[in-house]
């Protein structure tokens, strides 16, 4: 009789643990009509341990995704709304003094939870914005000369309206760098337009959500994903992929070298290859292929290309340098 | 060249006056239509008022006046000199005589008045370009002829512009001949060529693994050749979308085989090699495109996560 092996063994595996997938998906189908590839990536940013930014017009239904995805995932949740007078100390805490006690005592902030939605994170300035990033990269918070651990699993999911709105703020380049990915929300298609109004007619009343999914399951799926496979060909594509963003003559791409002022940095490799795992296990698959790479590669990497001032004459986005280099890089 | 002609009014043959007349020409050789310069000059001794007039020039004559002028200086001794310049235009051709004029001293008009005639007896050469009929005058100077220069570059620009002829022509032959030998390079003999190596290599030992690495690219090539989509560049689910789009037959044993490919390149599946030699020649029908023969055959087994018999052994 033949013995099972690593992989057979890590599908099972993945096979039995994925189950939680579905039923966080179907909860999230209860409040939300389409939009199943933004809610995939924030599962895959979950699974991956990353965080995620979310963009499009308002209406959209990005905030709902995010917060019936924590009631689902039974996480503790804070909805931060980023405005222009904010300050850091109103998203990490502060210093209390007890004049009672006659000493300084720490008040956490909102930034305390598993799951927190930074809404509108472009509508402040960029230092309240750079107070996210010792949260999102240490998992940690400073308070005074305290630093305190956030909880696990602790991820961030903040939208964004698209910069060339009045009164926004440009994320800064390390910042954006800090996100696993950068979805762009869309509008629904004619039918699910339709849906979602004669839903919102039909039940004006809000869903309530139920938790389907404990952390202990997110814990255990995460170790899963650690293991999958990756082979070398794969990794191999990966950094060809990345390189091409920073060296474009290098693969006959010369036409793209004044296009791209900036490549995508070393954490797009990082990132490209955790989320293309997470995706194999959206999959119920115990190892990546270059088709997981290739679907979420627009949005592991769009956001860490900058087009030149030349690009942006032509009116050329990094998602056409992307698709560009998608085309001409060949698949192992 | 200066021509100085001198002459006394018994040089030149004519009764002696109480003025020394010296006449200066040049050039002494010169062309039809070109000027010739004059000058009389006449010193006397200033009792009675002299001039030089009557100059035998005009329409019909050999010389026709272009310019006069004249202007008169008392010299220290108390003695006069007339001197009047003339521009001629020079008609005719050979040996030209000076035209001659008259020198009027005193009053012309009273007794005691003379007038003497003068005719020079030198010569100037006319040479003659044209016709030597010509009457009219001729610019004052000769029109600038086209120089050598415009005639230097222009065989040099004349051979440049061939030999860019040339070029472009031959570039242009050499991409009709590249594009005649691809359009009529048939991408189902190289596969088959290609599959036929492969299999020779399996025979001398090459790992069936490597070999299914092999057969993959070498279907994505055959894809993109025979149907036009840039297959080496996608992934399988992509290409079945094109297969899809293009309803080409068989497609499904194809997509199986890359499938099968793709498990044993990223699962690290190790087939063995009877399996690697029959996909071989599954590949081998569906590249000749005897899809009938294809779709009526056993369907490949694909193996996704779990393998029966050579499953990934990592």
């Amino acid at each position: 009789m033949r013995q099972e092996t690593e992989l057979e063994a890590l599908g099972r595996e993945i096979e039995q643990e994925s189950v939680f997938i579905d039923k966080a998906r179907a909860v999230l189908a209860t409040r939300i009509v389409g939009q199943r590839a933004v809610i995939d990536r924030v599962l895959i940013a979950m699974l991956a341990n990353g965080h995620l930014l979310l963009e499009g017009v308002p209406g959209l239904a990005k905030t709902l995704i995010v917060h019936t995805f924590a009631a689902a995932m039974n996480l503790s949740f804070h909805r931060i709304q980023f405005t222009p007078d904010m300050l850091p100390a109103d998203l990490i805490g502060t210093m209390i003094y007890n004049p009672k006690e006659m000493e300084f005592y720490p008040r956490k902030g909102p930034v305390f939870a598993n799951v927190i939605l930074a809404d509108e994170i472009n509508r402040s300035p960029a230092k309240v914005q750079s107070a996210l990033l010792e949260a999102m990269q240490e998992k940690q918070v400073t308070i005074g000369d305290e630093t305190y651990p956030l909880s696990e699993p602790f991820m961030v999911l903040a939208t964004q309206n698209p910069v060339e709105h009045e009164g926004t703020y440009m994320l800064p380049e390390a910042q954006l760098d800090r996100f696993m990915m950068k979805v762009m929300v869309d509008y629904p298609s004619y039918d699910e337009e339709l849906e979602i109004m004669q839903w919102a007619s039909a039940a004006p009343t809000q869903v309530s959500v139920s938790a389907v999914v404990q952390p202990e399951e997110i814990f255990r799926s995460r170790r899963l994903v650690d293991r999958i496979y990756v082979d070398q060909r794969v990794q191999r594509y990966i950094v060809d992929l990345v390189m091409a963003t920073r060296y474009p003559d290098r693969y006959g791409l010369e036409f793209l070298a004044p296009m791209i002022e900036y490549g995508a940095s070393p954490r797009a490799s990082i990132f490209l290859l955790l989320a293309s795992k997470a995706h194999a296990f959206l999959q119920s698959r115990p190892y990546a292929t270059p088709e997981d790479v290739k679907i979420i590669a627009y949005d592991v990497l769009r956001h860490r290309i900058r087009p030149s001032y030349e690009a942006e004459a032509e009116n050329l986005k990094a998602e056409d340098f992307i698709r560009n280099i998608l085309e001409h890089i060949q698949v192992p | 060249m200066l021509c100085v002609l001198c002459g006394r009014a018994a040089d030149a043959g004519q009764p002696p006056g109480p003025a020394d007349v010296t006449v200066h020409a040049e050039p002494d050789t010169l062309l039809v239509g070109e000027r010739l310069h004059v000058e009389v000059v006449v010193h006397h001794d200033g009792r009675r008022p002299v001039s030089v007039e009557g100059l035998e020039t005009g329409p019909g004559r050999s010389f026709e006046m272009v310019r006069r002028s004249q202007s008169t200086v008392r010299l220290p001794d108390g003695s006069v000199e007339l001197r009047v310049s003339t521009d001629l235009a020079a008609f005719g051709s050979g040996r030209q005589r000076l035209p001659g004029f008259t020198v009027t001293t005193g009053q012309a008009g009273r007794s005691k008045g003379s007038r003497f005639t003068f005719r020079p007896a030198s010569s100037v050469v006319v040479a003659s370009l044209t016709d030597s009929t010509l009457t009219r005058l001729r610019p004052s100077a000769p029109p600038v002829g086209p120089g050598f220069l415009p005639w230097l570059l222009l065989l040099p620009a004349v051979a440049v512009v061939g030999l860019l002829l040339f070029a472009v022509l031959h570039l242009l032959r050499l991409t009709l001949l590249k594009d005649s030998k691809v359009g009529f390079t048939d991408p189902s003999r190289s596969a088959r060529q290609k599959l036929k190596s492969l299999d020779r290599q399996l025979s001398k030992g090459l790992p069936p693994d490597e070999g299914y690495e092999a057969l993959s690219n070498i279907l994505r090539e055959f894809l993109q050749h025979r149907y036009r989509f840039r297959a080496l560049e996608q992934v399988t689910q992509e290409i079945a979308d094109e297969l899809e789009s293009r309803e080409v037959k068989a497609r499904e044993t194809v997509l199986k085989l890359l499938l099968r490919a793709d498990f044993i390149k990223f699962a690290d599946g190790r087939p063995d090699i009877d399996e690697c030699r029959s996909s071989l020649k599954i590949a081998e029908v569906f590249c000749s495109g005897a899809t009938e023969q294809l779709e009526s055959s056993a369907p490949i087994q694909v193996e996704s996560r779990t393998s029966a018999d050579d499953g990934p052994t990592r």
